[in-house]
């Protein structure tokens, strides 16, 4: 496993830079609102505000809410380590896409759990929903695996860029596929139409809901966590199907390109969430739970006509 | 005939019996302290001699090396169980449940030895290296016939739908320690009689016969598992995810017989492969659970989860033990269950690709479409399992007032928690090495499959630990100067601190119940007189239409034929010279 | 493109078979028919025969700006605008779609033509509007549909003749303009427009 300092640096980026970019996008859903929104690095500040702050655990959690927020932090930087950002190769190296979307499975155990440990009403009732709508998005991800399978014979993602990246012209299954891997990051990261990221109303909240009783350390912990969630699943999304552009060899300006490149499409991908937070509500949550077989004919639209060409 | 003289060395037999000896120490040792919950009212040497020949028995199931062995040892297992499913003979709950256990565990002994005469028939001998010499030359009707028999003896045994209904009924019933054997090996064992007869025997089945396989598995896994979101019962619960993981290696075995079909040596390699490896990683998770289900009810008194919540104060080890069970089971990197589902999943994935006949294509696509559902929501029925037992505030009193649990209890939950972490971790050499042997069965040659992707969990857990240690560090110095303070929960300032506003376990899963519930039955009643009253109570549909439906024909039959002339001694001794009389022509014309 | 085009005939079918709201599944017919105008148009192009452009003419002018003006009229005379209870629930309906799909897929896997296949799949989510619904707006949607289905279907064999074609248009259009006052006028009888009512006019 050949794991060059280029990989290291480009995931360290991420792990650094992303309640930046996380500061960009809530200035972007400002500015479509009309209101002038808070400073780009507004996120740093936050976060340096809760370390500073002490520690409030309830009389009832257990080890849980001691060891959680560390373990959730750690289990998301892990797989910031594991995807390619702007720098691919073909070469033999870790990132196998089953490991990378089952870690994500360790931040889903604790956060529910945590949900539940606070004894509260609200704990339950975010995890529950939680669960709910994580049990509908396997098949998605399954999608995820199956398209990219079918169209590049590998499982590990720096290969899977590295195939793709060649190639400039998509059909029109690998949009559709895209699509289904769009509304599995809306779903898995509370975004609308699925779950309000700011408010912290009883109806409208689930991932909220359940790091409701977390202070201090521990929230700033799974704010981070958070953040860096989201950037990794837009990471995937565009390393797997638009990696035009990405840096295949170690020259300078190919790096150079690469890295320009991608920041181009972080930036739009961001943007797109936030027209989507923008004009969309919230649904209820059977009604939100309604995109997710609409989602899996679509993918079988996808995988479907994949097999006619 | 004794199994220590003729047995089979053969790399199967070798496989269940280490599962079987891997799983017996720590429920042995277990056993010792649990025991004592039983000295006021039953007898503890009747329970520990049972259990010793119940397990002996097993061994002596998978090392046996011809037809009458396998069944005279089939026979001692299928009656100790049932002794010790009906241990606790003062309650009547499970008198009625062992007696359901012992109709369908006959049955399946019916079947079985039905399809050891066919197979005694067709090549002569009871030896299984003569039958293996004799099989290639099975005709296609003689596949079907011993296939299907095999499909409904082992099937019962092993609680695939619809022969599954006395599974969530006998291990709830059982001790718990009984109940982790059972579910953890015996089913097992019937798995291992069924690879014997389609892999071993049969070798190459017809496309039906995997298709049949494939979709049976899917069915009992997606059905298993919404019923056991919808319980309140933590053994009823285990019970039917137990049935529910034994669809999905049943689903990689369908997988598996048509890949040697479509003779796809490297994916039918994979997939057993992945069978097999999930039958020692189900076997290890689900023994955890199950004795740790045991300590909850030896400590509080109840199984209902409704009733507990708040134990992990007073049972701190037991709840690392049961939080390590369904990280497991969910499967959560780095621990086994992970490792097993990613074969299983890599397995479908791969079979698209490879077959070309587009329903086959179309029926695994979907199948795996469902199992990838599956995973979700065994997700869900574990965590609300670990959840609403184990954290929150006691919600009644028998969660308050807990007994002590006893150091061997504790040792036995432990030695199976290391074992399900250390398993996950060292799965790649796992793999190597049970597919070096699939290899040798499949008759391919060369290296084994590219499972070098799978050796990316050490570095995966390396990376893990190291930076949770890091970020361990830097919190212990962030946190040295600033104050800790432990209050109420804050709950948005909610102050009646009460038990009853919390989830209960019913609630936790009303999004699913609302959307699944018909599969379950599940009913939801409101009154609304003085008090409000809800009632929620869920049944299996299969035990409902399909058993009753038979119970009532049989019924009805045996009403009809009791009216013919009872009484009269001259007919009854007729009716048995006839029935002789046919009898002896039918063996005449058909042997 | 006329990949493309048929993805997105698919994509809308999906789509309608589980919205509510009669807007929503006006537009996505809307936007059905308009992909339908446009592979007639992108063939004529291709084959230079007239009859190509004639056929996405009428589609266009049909289905794309008259037969919404007569559903929009409609539903503002009546002031319904969504289905409250579907006798098939949303979840189901999109299930049945993908199944559809792919048994639809499965079936004519060895013939080339691809717009059988989305013919097929098109019937199956006309035949589901028809069936699983309860409004009579809907169930005239759904009976759009399957003329959509039959119009893509005809596109792919090789002898077209312009008659019949001409004769499905103008039927559609007979049957939504009747429709439209029908709809009105049992309205007005019965104040409902739900056709499980129906059932109280035997005695």
């Amino acid at each position: 496993m050949r794991y060059n300092l280029i990989y290291f640096i480009q995931s360290l980026l991420i792990v650094v830079l992303s309640p930046l970019f996380i500061g960009i996008l809530k200035k972007m859903k400002a500015t479509l609102r009309g209101y002038r929104g808070s400073s780009i690095i507004q996120p740093y500040y936050e976060l340096s505000k809760l370390l500073k702050k002490g520690r409030i655990i309830s009389n009832r959690s257990s080890f849980i809410t001691s060891i959680g927020p560390l373990v959730i932090l750690s289990a998301t930087i892990t797989t910031a380590f594991f995807i390619p950002v702007f720098y691919t190769s073909m070469g033999k190296s870790i990132g196998n896409l089953f490991i990378l979307m089952f870690a994500f499975a360790i931040v889903k155990i604790f956060t529910v759990l945590i949900g539940l440990d606070s004894a509260s009403t609200f704990g339950g009732m975010g995890s529950s929903r939680e669960a709910f709508i994580s049990m509908m998005v396997e098949p998605l991800i399954l999608f995820l695996i199956t398209f990219l399978y079918i169209e590049t014979k590998d499982f590990n993602i720096f290969h899977i860029s590295f195939i793709n990246s060649n190639i400039v012209h998509f059909d029109t299954e690998h949009y559709i596929a895209m699509v289904t891997f769009a509304i599995c990051i809306l779903a898995e990261n509370a975004r609308i139409p699925f779950d309000n990221p700011e408010t912290h109303l009883e109806l409208t909240m689930m991932h909220e809901a359940m790091i409701l009783d977390l202070s201090g350390s521990d929230l700033a912990y799974v704010e981070l966590s958070s953040y860096i969630k989201l950037l990794v699943y837009i990471i995937i999304l565009i390393n797997c199907y638009i990696p035009i552009g990405i840096a295949t060899t170690l020259t300078a300006s190919a790096l150079f390109i690469g890295f320009l490149i991608f920041i181009f499409k972080l930036l739009f991908c961001l943007l797109g969430i936030a027209i989507i937070e923008t004009t969309f509500a919230k649904s209820r949550l059977f009604r939100g739970a309604e995109i997710f077989p609409a989602t899996i004919a679509l993918g079988i639209v996808a995988i479907t006509l994949i097999y006619i060409l | 005939m004794l199994p220590l003289i003729n047995n089979q060395k053969d790399w199967l037999s070798i496989y269940f019996v280490l599962i079987i000896i891997l799983i017996f120490i720590p429920v042995a040792i277990y056993t010792k302290g649990y025991i004592m919950e039983y000295k006021k009212h039953y007898s503890t040497k009747y329970m520990l001699s049972l259990i010793i020949i119940f397990v002996v028995s097993m061994i002596g199931v998978v090392t046996s090396d011809n037809s009458i062995d396998f069944l005279v040892y089939w026979e001692i297992m299928s009656i100790t169980s049932f002794f010790l499913v009906i241990y606790e003979y003062m309650n009547k709950e499970s008198l009625k449940a062992g007696i359901f256990y012992f109709v369908m565990t006959h049955i399946s002994g019916l079947f079985l030895m039905i399809m050891f005469a066919f197979l005694y028939k067709y090549t002569g001998s009871f030896e299984f290296k003569e039958i293996l010499k004799f099989s290639v030359n099975f005709s296609l009707k003689q596949q079907y016939i011993i296939f299907v028999l095999a499909l409904f003896g082992f099937g019962a045994k092993m609680g695939i739908v619809p022969l599954h209904a006395w599974l969530p009924k006998a291990h709830p019933a059982a001790p718990s320690n009984v109940s982790a054997l059972m579910s953890g090996v015996m089913l097992k064992v019937a798995l291992y009689g069924f690879i014997r007869v389609t892999f071993v025997f049969l070798g190459n089945t017809p496309l039906i016969c995997g298709v049949i396989v494939l979709i049976i598995g899917t069915i009992t896994a997606i059905f298993s598992i919404l019923n056991a979101l919808l319980q309140n019962n933590i053994k009823k619960l285990l019970a039917y995810s137990s049935a529910e993981n034994i669809g999905l290696i049943f689903a990689a075995l369908g997988i598996s017989m048509i890949a040697i079909n479509y003779n796809l040596k490297m994916l039918a390699s994979l997939a057993l492969t992945a069978a097999l490896l999930h039958c020692l990683n189900h076997a290890i998770f689900k023994s955890l659970l199950f004795l740790n289900a045991g300590s909850v009810l030896y400590a509080t008194g109840t199984k209902n989860m409704d009733e507990l919540g708040g134990l992990h104060q007073s049972m701190k080890f037991t709840a690392i033990c049961t939080f390590i069970g369904t990280c497991a089971i969910s499967a959560v990197p780095p621990f086994n269950g992970f490792a097993s589902e990613i074969l299983i999943l890599r397995s479908f994935i791969e079979a698209i690709t490879k077959v070309n006949n587009i329903w086959v294509i179309i029926l695994i696509f979907s199948c795996g479409i469902i199992v990838a559902l599956t995973s979700g929501a065994a997700f869900y029925a574990t965590v609300k399992s670990f959840g609403i037992t184990f954290l929150g505030k006691p919600r009644t009193e028998k969660a308050e007032h807990v007994k002590v649990i006893p150091i061997s209890m504790n040792i036995g939950q432990g030695m199976l928690a290391i074992l399900a972490t250390v398993t996950g971790i060292f799965s790649p050499f796992i793999i190597r090495k049970i597919s070096y042997y699939t290899n040798n069965l499949l008759e391919i040659s060369g290296k084994s499959p590219s499972f070098k992707n799978e050796t990316e969990i050490i570095v995966f857990t390396i990376i893990l630990i190291s930076i949770t240690f890091m970020l361990y560090m830097y919190n212990k110095i962030n946190l040295t100067n600033k104050k800790q303070e432990i209050k109420e929960s804050w709950a948005c300032g909610y102050t009646h601190d009460k038990p009853y506003i919390q989830y209960t376990g019913s609630g936790f899963v009303q999004p699913a119940a609302k959307t699944f519930g018909p599969i379950a039955n599940y009913n939801k009643k409101v009154n609304l007189k003085e008090t409000i009253h809800i009632s929620q109570k869920t049944s299996d549909i299969v035990e409902d239409y399909l058993y009753n439906m038979i119970l009532k024909v049989v019924d009805f039959l045996t009403t009809r034929i009791i009216e013919i002339n009872y009484g009269k001694i001259q007919s009854h001794i007729s009716y048995i010279f006839i029935s002789l009389i046919i009898a002896l022509v039918l063996v005449l014309k058909f042997v | 493109m006329i990949e493309a085009l048929l993805t997105f005939i698919l994509i809308s079918s999906i789509y309608m078979s589980g919205v509510r709201r009669i807007k929503l599944l006006t537009g996505g017919f809307v936007f059905q028919s308009a992909a339908i105008g446009l592979i007639a148009l992108k063939l004529g192009y291709d084959t230079g025969e007239v009859h190509y452009y004639i056929l996405a003419l009428l589609t266009i002018i049909t289905k794309v700006i008259i037969i919404p003006l007569i559903i929009n009229r409609s539903v503002k005379k009546l002031k319904i605008n969504r289905e409250m209870e579907l006798m098939v629930n949303a979840f189901n309906s999109y299930i049945i779609t993908g199944i559809g799909i792919m048994i639809s897929f499965g079936l004519l896997n060895k013939s080339q033509n691809s717009f059988i296949k989305t013919g097929i799949a098109l019937f199956i989510i006309g035949i589901l509007l028809m069936v699983a619904r309860k409004k009579a707006i809907t169930q005239m949607l759904g009976f759009l549909i399957f003329e959509n289905g039959i119009v893509l279907f005809e596109i792919s064999l090789t002898k077209m003749s312009l008659v019949i074609e001409a004769g499905i248009v103008f039927e559609g259009l007979m049957l939504a303009l009747i429709m439209g006052i029908m709809i009105f006028h049992i309205n007005k009888t019965f104040d409902s427009i739900n056709t499980d009512s129906f059932e109280n006019l035997k005695e």
